[in-house]
């Protein structure tokens, strides 16, 4: 009479390991990628586009030029 | 003009450097993007414990990280062309300017107005009153008219210069023996500030360039102010 174990376990995981590990580790590089990208995209390229763009809209160039022209700046004028 | 710790480009005052520098923010938008990806897979591999002494190819991850670097060039590529072309597009220019490098000054022609020439040397820092800016300031600076396309033929009379104003973008070598043309547009009046940009003894650094954009109506005065005395 041979003793039988209670419940059966399944054997050791030997193949495939590296792709099951990769996935979870891809989809974490990815996530992390598009997180930091966006950032970026929002907190720096757009607000430098968004600042020109005002500064230009609002922008008098003589009156500009009249001001540096008070203060001495040229020497041609 | 730079001032201390300036890290990044300088403020554009040319519509064509403001296109540089919103294209220099999208390529370093994709250099982050591929070195936070990449770094992240080799900070992994820290933690990898697993070995396969058999491993001879992975057809899948070559197509991979093949095709997908192909994609991300060609993000890059097109923004580059399409400015590529807008920095040679045809324009009239109003007015033109000869640019000649000597060592170790400018001197500066404008043919177009009964040949008003003039050499520009940097002021010496002894000599500098306590507003000028030290190694920027010269005697003699171009005057050129604002909101109108500049053309500037750069040369040199002894060795290779470089004619160069980091706010409009410019920057044009002076060969002796060859006549190179670059056009501009200054959409702000103000001072500009620039340096030589190739090495050519040793007071290169000290062979600065300053520009002041003015009024097409100021320019023209001084255009007449110049060519009675």
């Amino acid at each position: 009479m041979t003793n039988t174990p209670a419940t059966t376990s399944a054997g050791p995981v030997l193949r495939g390991l590296h792709n099951a590990t990769i996935k979870r580790n891809l989809a974490v590089a990815l996530g992390l990628t598009a997180i930091i990208t966006v950032a970026y995209k929002v907190l720096v390229n757009d607000p430098k586009k968004a600042a020109y763009a005002e500064f230009y809209q609002k922008y008098d160039a003589n009156k500009s030029f009249e001001r540096m022209r008070a203060n001495g700046r040229f020497q041609s004028c | 003009m730079s001032t201390w710790a300036n890290l990044g480009l300088q403020d554009s005052s040319s519509p064509l450097m403001e296109q540089l520098i919103f294209f220099h923010d999208h390529a370093l938008l994709i250099l982050v993007m591929i070195t936070v990806l990449v770094g992240y897979l080799m900070f992994m591999l820290f933690f990898n414990k697993y070995i396969n002494r058999f491993l001879l190819h992975g057809q899948l991850i070559e197509m991979i990280w093949t095709i997908l670097p192909a994609i991300i060039l060609l993000f890059i590529a097109f923004p580059s062309l399409r400015l590529l072309y807008l920095l040679d597009e045809i324009n009239e220019p109003s007015v033109t300017l000869k640019s000649i490098g000597h060592q170790w000054y400018w001197s500066y022609e404008y043919s177009d107005f009964n040949n008003i020439e003039f050499d520009s040397y940097m002021i010496p820092t002894n000599e500098l009153s306590n507003d000028g800016f030290r190694l920027l300031d010269v005697d003699n600076r171009i005057v050129l008219p604002m909101n109108s396309q500049i053309r500037i033929l750069v040369t040199a009379a002894d060795v290779i210069h470089s004619w160069t104003i980091p706010t409009l973008g410019v920057k044009v070598d002076g060969t002796p023996g060859r006549l190179n043309q670059t056009n501009f547009f200054m959409n702000r009046p103000g001072l500009f500030y620039g340096q030589c940009s190739e090495i050519c003894g040793a007071n290169h650094s000290f062979m600065p360039i300053v520009i002041e954009s003015v009024p097409v109506n100021y320019f023209i005065k001084w255009i007449s102010k110049n060519l009675n005395s």
